[in-house]
């Protein structure tokens, strides 16, 4: 499931990954760690919300 | 032919934009007779001019033209003080065009002149005028077009359905008053965000149109055809009436404080035709952009009397508020209207409006829609008082507050008719009768039909109530005779009650009442096709106890509905189903109802409910709140955020015995534990809980006089402020909001805190904890020196963190080993509750310990790709440089809010700045909030915002040459080597070491590079007015306008860096739209200082003193930061390859 950051608007979306993190697509948002940032603005992930 | 006749031989097609016409004629100052702006004036001045604007219309091809009388109204011509002319200068418009018109016209072609009326400058719903202002502005234009010789009227651009209300009713009287009548277009304008700019949604104007007698419905202006293809759908799907669709030419851009259009004629062209014959749009034609070459296109497009596509569209009758609308048959039935705001129908309802306690009122409407009715009744009848000054009080709340469709009760005409005047929807009046005969019928008949309302009538004639059904249809069929015959209503507009009577009086002579009542629903819709009919439930069980009255309501209405019946007016917490009823208690309703069964049924049924007393199988929806006691009623108020009766119950709490530290303690604290439970449980969001804070206020400052001095030194108490050098504040004042409300000692020091002063004033205090927040990435660092300076001084209390650059990482490893005492993260205020909470008990240390356990055990950074795989960055040396429109700055101001508010992020405005997070939210019961609550607020606000200029976007943005000498962009004086200034980019340490320096083309290039910068603002007032809300304890309000203050400035910033990249004409990467834009999904990144590219936020002022910002009321604080807050700076680098990085 895609996952949106409150914050900024920037959309984790599972298929793509994060390559800058070093997340290969196919990496689910509950399976990144806990201290992941958003690779835009940078704030936790408390801050994202499940879009679907 | 007639205008009418012309619409059923083929596709008309109307004219194109007149504003950029008059535009291109560059009128003088003398021609404007000194009223810049004022198109219309150019009527009197410069009429052959004019005229020959629409003559190159018809030479294009126009069958229809607009004439020039958009603005021609008293109130907008009153802003250039020519209010007096609007008929002169309506009709000298018409004249033009007509006789224009008459040269083109011939029997084969023949030409029309369509009277053009805009929405004026002042929104009726809003409060910014009233009906009768707004009335005689429209019968003067108006007025004057009809004098003017005009075929049709078309009310365009429309914004408000109350003005639209208006300038039809003042239409049809200035037609009657001149004995000519001409048909009556209207278009309206559908923002971005699909609903017109008060917020109502396409189906709700199409619902409040429907009952006037209208020759085209359709949409203009705002957008490009592109955008509106999903509206033009669905009002083709929707409306019987001929489409028409004027759309801009395209998305407007700023160009050097230019507007321009930019879509091209050939995609014009092709989104029209394709309305026409795929859509079935009957006329065409351009708005804001489009020229004679776009009309000339367009009619060598379509040819001699294209045909329209034939459609068949579904129309439901419905009834509709400003904002939604509801069919009046409701699968399954009934349409429930809620009998609670009624001064006969509630107790509760009527006390408020005595002592005026309008919040009450409110509530009572609000708790209605909650519990799922379709429409609520609207009575404030009161012997002795002005009901149509209490009218007038409770509607002006309830059409913004609420969104439900509304139904006008009152037997008073003058009342009746204030509140259409109010109304933007489509009412339903509430009722009609022919107790007093047929004049007072006819009256109000009319009064339906003048401003488009359905209509209740009662099956009462001049002999009184109708009991036999015989007598009911009779009584109906003469009111349908009125109705439809003499008045020309639908039989669909009549809704019939064919009147209920109690069967609990033991009246002999009523025992059949109901049986009649169901009869009489059955006739009257076999008797007269298409009507609808309604009952006032709750008269059948009227003398009975409430138990028992829960039951034959319930019963009965469900009989009622087997019966034919449409629409129900309920207290919808006191209906229950069938099934969940015991089928004894059934059995006895329906032998009362059908007056059957053994024995006397009124004394069977009464005898049951009082051996049940006040009981019922059903399932308890429960007690009303004012029958709680005093301790569930207060902590109620506090968690529902509703401050009505607060006083007087802490009054009477206080009178009992209780004492003001005792119901703090005991009653609010707890509730707002319960607040602060239901938001980390995500069922409560953060606007909610603010109301509940607000509450909480409230109350405590209502009890404050009467409490003894507490020893200060009891309560938990915390010192709270911005670290040096950040100015941001929302977040800590959530806290302090949160915190104080929960019974905390709060000392907010405010913004640019030195530690110093934090420390001074904890010692002061005897503060058990220290809080520290900041936004930006530098204040991180910031409180990483203040934990040190903490530890040296020997200070041992806890500190609490809170940033939006802050990660609990950072916190617990970075740090935490700084301090002696527990260093604690906060996510949110309430984490910061939570904290001191632990504090307050002592638990803190032991929470921290088995926190850092957890985190011990948690496995390590699970990556999929080792990070030194980084490729090496090859940065393009071929890049075309883009030539910039100018070199040096240029200030744009006044940029029009409607430009902006397109970008807003609503995802992030919404969840971010508002706190509407998911949470543990359903799906549907997300969706439900954003569009029932959250998203009227938003469009109120918005709207709000423009109309009071509270947000006044302005900005100042430049280019300059440029070239990179190492980590340094030198800028030059323009045409010039000078060097004029110079930035310092950090580089980064790890591979691919980049820094910004390097997306420029080098000094030893020899080729001069462009760099653009920009500094934009939303104003001072913005940030007055989020003072003057957060002084005045309006906690929601605050958090709301400064959201919406704060996105608008980003707004504006990504809306003039689209700008910038048009300019620079590097938009070829460009992606779909803000959340494309997000992800830097364009070629020409923008960045700020402060940021991880480059976080040093000197270069704020040197962008300040370059940009000279000063000039739209932007300053410098001494650390850099800008004033106001809602205040954006950055620059735009072209290079392709430049994205963000963290340096």
């Amino acid at each position: 499931m895609k996952y949106i950051c409150s914050n900024c608007g920037y959309i984790y979306d599972p298929e793509v990954g994060d390559w800058e993190g070093g997340f290969d697509p196919g990496t689910e948002f509950e399976d990144l760690p806990d201290d992941w940032t958003c690779p835009i603005c940078y704030v936790s992930k408390n801050m994202f919300d499940p879009l679907d | 032919m007639t205008f009418k006749e012309r619409l059923s031989q083929g596709v008309v097609l109307f004219d194109g934009a007149m504003g950029t016409q008059i535009h291109a004629l560059d009128p003088t100052d003398e021609e404007y007779q000194g009223k810049l702006g004022c198109s219309e004036i150019l009527n009197i001045t410069i009429p052959d001019k004019i005229q020959g604007i629409h003559r190159a219309y018809l030479e294009a091809g126009s069958d229809v033209i607009e004439t020039n009388t958009f603005g021609s109204s008293t109130i907008v011509l009153a802003e250039y003080a020519i209010a007096d002319q609007a008929r002169e200068i309506s009709r000298a418009g018409a004249r033009l065009a007509r006789e224009a018109a008459d040269e083109f016209s011939t029997d084969a072609r023949p030409r029309f002149v369509a009277g053009s009326v805009g929405p004026g400058t002042k929104l009726i719903s809003l409060g910014q005028t009233t009906w009768a202002q707004m009335y005689e502005s429209y019968r003067e234009q108006i007025g004057g077009l009809l004098e003017g010789a005009a075929d049709a009227l078309i009310l365009e651009t429309c914004q408000d359905p109350l003005q639209i209300k208006c300038a039809m009713v003042a239409a049809e009287d200035e037609m009657t008053d001149q004995d000519r009548r001409v048909p009556i277009i209207v278009s309206f304008t559908v923002e971005t965000t699909g609903t017109l700019l008060v917020g109502t949604e396409v189906q709700s104007i199409l619902t409040t149109l429907e009952p006037y007698d209208l020759v085209a419905i359709g949409m203009n202006c705002a957008t490009g055809p592109e955008n509106m293809k999903a509206y033009v759908r669905q009002i083709c799907e929707t409306v019987h009436l001929p489409v028409i669709v004027q759309p801009n030419a395209g998305l407007p851009q700023n160009v050097g404080g230019q507007m321009v259009y930019t879509l091209e004629i050939d995609d014009y062209v092709k989104a029209m035709m394709s309305f026409v014959d795929d859509e079935g749009v009957g006329i065409v034609g351009g708005c804001c952009g489009t020229t004679p070459e776009f009309i000339r296109a367009l009619a060598d497009a379509l040819g001699e009397n294209h045909s329209i596509k034939k459609r068949n569209p579904v129309v439901e009758p419905g009834v509709s508020s400003l904002f939604s609308a509801q069919t009046l048959t409701q699968e399954p039935p009934p349409f429930y209207i809620g009998e609670r705001t009624n001064t006969n129908g509630s107790k509760l309802f009527r006390e408020a409006l005595l002592s005026g306690d309008f919040d009450t009122m409110m509530d009572i409407a609000r708790d209605q829609v909650t519990s799922g009715v379709h429409g609520l009744d609207v009575c404030v009848a009161y012997t002795g008082r002005d009901e149509v000054e209490d009218m007038t009080q409770t509607l002006r709340r309830m059409v913004t507050q609420v969104t439900l469709p509304l139904v006008i009760d009152s037997t008073e005409y003058p009342v009746l008719e204030n509140a259409l005047q109010m109304y933007g929807g489509r009412g339903i009046i509430n009722s009609i009768n022919l107790e007093d005969g047929e004049p007072r019928a006819d009256k109000i008949c009319r009064l339906a039909k003048r401003y488009g309302a359905a209509l209740i009538a009662l099956t009462i004639d001049e002999t009184g109530m109708a009991r036999e059904v015989d007598h009911k249809i009779t009584v109906a069929k003469r009111i349908y005779d009125i109705a439809v015959n003499r008045h020309g209503l639908k039989p669909s507009d009549l809704i019939y009650d064919p009147l209920t009577f109690t069967l609990g009086s033991g009246d002999e002579s009523m025992k059949d009442a109901g049986i009649k009542t169901l009869e009489g629903i059955r006739a009257v819709k076999d008797a007269l096709p298409g009507v609808r009919t309604v009952l006032g439930l709750s008269n059948i069980s009227f003398g009975l106890n409430p138990g028992s009255r829960k039951v034959l309501n319930s019963v009965f209405l469900s009989r009622a509905v087997e019966a034919g019946l449409d629409m129900a007016i309920v207290n919808l917490s006191h209906i229950v189903p069938l099934a969940s009823l015991d089928p004894i208690e059934v059995d006895l309703a329906e032998n009362l109802i059908y007056d059957r069964g053994e024995g006397n049924p009124l004394f069977k049924f009464i005898e049951y409910f009082e051996a049940k007393k006040g009981g019922g199988s059903e399932k308890d929806t429960g007690p009303k709140i004012e029958d709680l006691p005093l301790e569930e009623r207060i902590p109620k108020k506090i968690i529902q955020g509703s401050k009505s009766k607060v006083e007087e119950w802490l009054h009477e709490a206080m009178d009992a015995g209780w004492t003001p530290i005792g119901i703090i303690n005991e009653l609010l604290i707890p509730a707002m534990k319960v607040v602060g439970d239901l938001f980390g449980d995500g069922r409560m969001q953060l606007p909610f809980v603010l109301q509940s804070a607000e509450t909480m206020k409230y109350s405590v400052d209502i009890l404050q006089p009467y409490m003894e001095k507490v020893d200060s030194q009891e309560q938990t108490t915390i010192v709270l402020g911005t670290v040096r050098g950040d100015v941001h504040d929302i977040g800590k004042n959530l806290v302090e909001i949160i915190l104080s409300n929960n019974g905390y000692r709060v000392f907010n020091l405010g913004i640019k805190c030195e530690i110093e002063t934090m420390i001074q004033k904890a010692q002061e205090v005897g503060a058990h904890a220290i809080g520290m927040s900041g936004l930006l990435v530098k204040s991180t660092v910031v409180m990483k020196d203040n934990l040190e300076e903490l530890q040296r001084r020997g200070m041992d209390i806890p500190v609490l963190l809170g940033g939006a650059a802050l990660t609990p990482g950072y916190v617990w490893d970075i740090c935490g080993p700084l301090y002696r005492s527990p260093v604690v993260y906060c996510a949110d205020a309430f984490e910061g509750l939570n904290a001191m909470s632990l504090i307050k008990e002592g638990k803190l240390e032991q929470f921290m310990s088995e926190r850092a356990e957890k985190r011990a055990k948690k496995e390590a950074v699970r990556r999929t790709r080792p990070p030194e795989e980084v490729p090496p960055l090859v940065i393009r040396r071929d890049i075309a440089i883009p030539t910039p429109p100018f070199l040096g700055t240029k200030v744009i101001e006044s940029v029009r809010l409607d430009e902006v508010y397109p970008y807003l992020t609503e995802e992030v405005l919404f969840r971010g700045r508002w706190g509407y997070r998911r949470g543990k939210l359903s799906k549907e019961e997300y969706v439900e909030l954003i569009e029932g609550t959250v998203r009227p607020q938003f469009e109120e606000l918005k709207a709000r915002c423009k109309a009071e200029k509270l947000l006044n976007p302005t900005l100042v943005y430049g280019y300059w040459e440029c070239q990179s000498e190492g980590d340094d962009v030198i800028l030059y004086k323009p045409h010039t080597n000078e060097e004029l200034s110079r930035f310092t980019f950090p580089r980064q340490p790890d591979p691919p070491h980049q820094c910004i320096s390097d997306y420029f083309y080098s000094v030893e290039s020899g080729k001069k590079d462009i760099f653009g910068q920009m500094i934009v603002t939303v104003g001072e007032r913005a940030q007055k007015e989020s003072e003057k809300l957060y002084e005045g304890n309006h906690y929601k309000d605050y958090l709301l306008f400064h959201g919406l203050s704060v996105e608008t400035a980003e707004a504006l910033t990504e809306y003039w860096h689209l700008q910038m990249r048009k300019e620079l004409e590097i938009t070829e990467e460009d992606g779909q739209g803000i959340s494309d834009f997000v992800v830097q999904k364009y070629r020409g990144s923008r960045y700020s200082f402060g940021y991880p590219a480059c976080p040093d936020l000197s270069g704020n002022r040197r962008m300040w003193e370059l940009l000279s910002a000063e000039r739209i009321g932007v300053s410098m604080s001494e650390e850099d930061q800008m004033y106001p807050e809602q205040s954006v700076s950055a620059f735009v680098v072209h290079h392709p390859q430049a994205k963000y990085f963290n340096s």
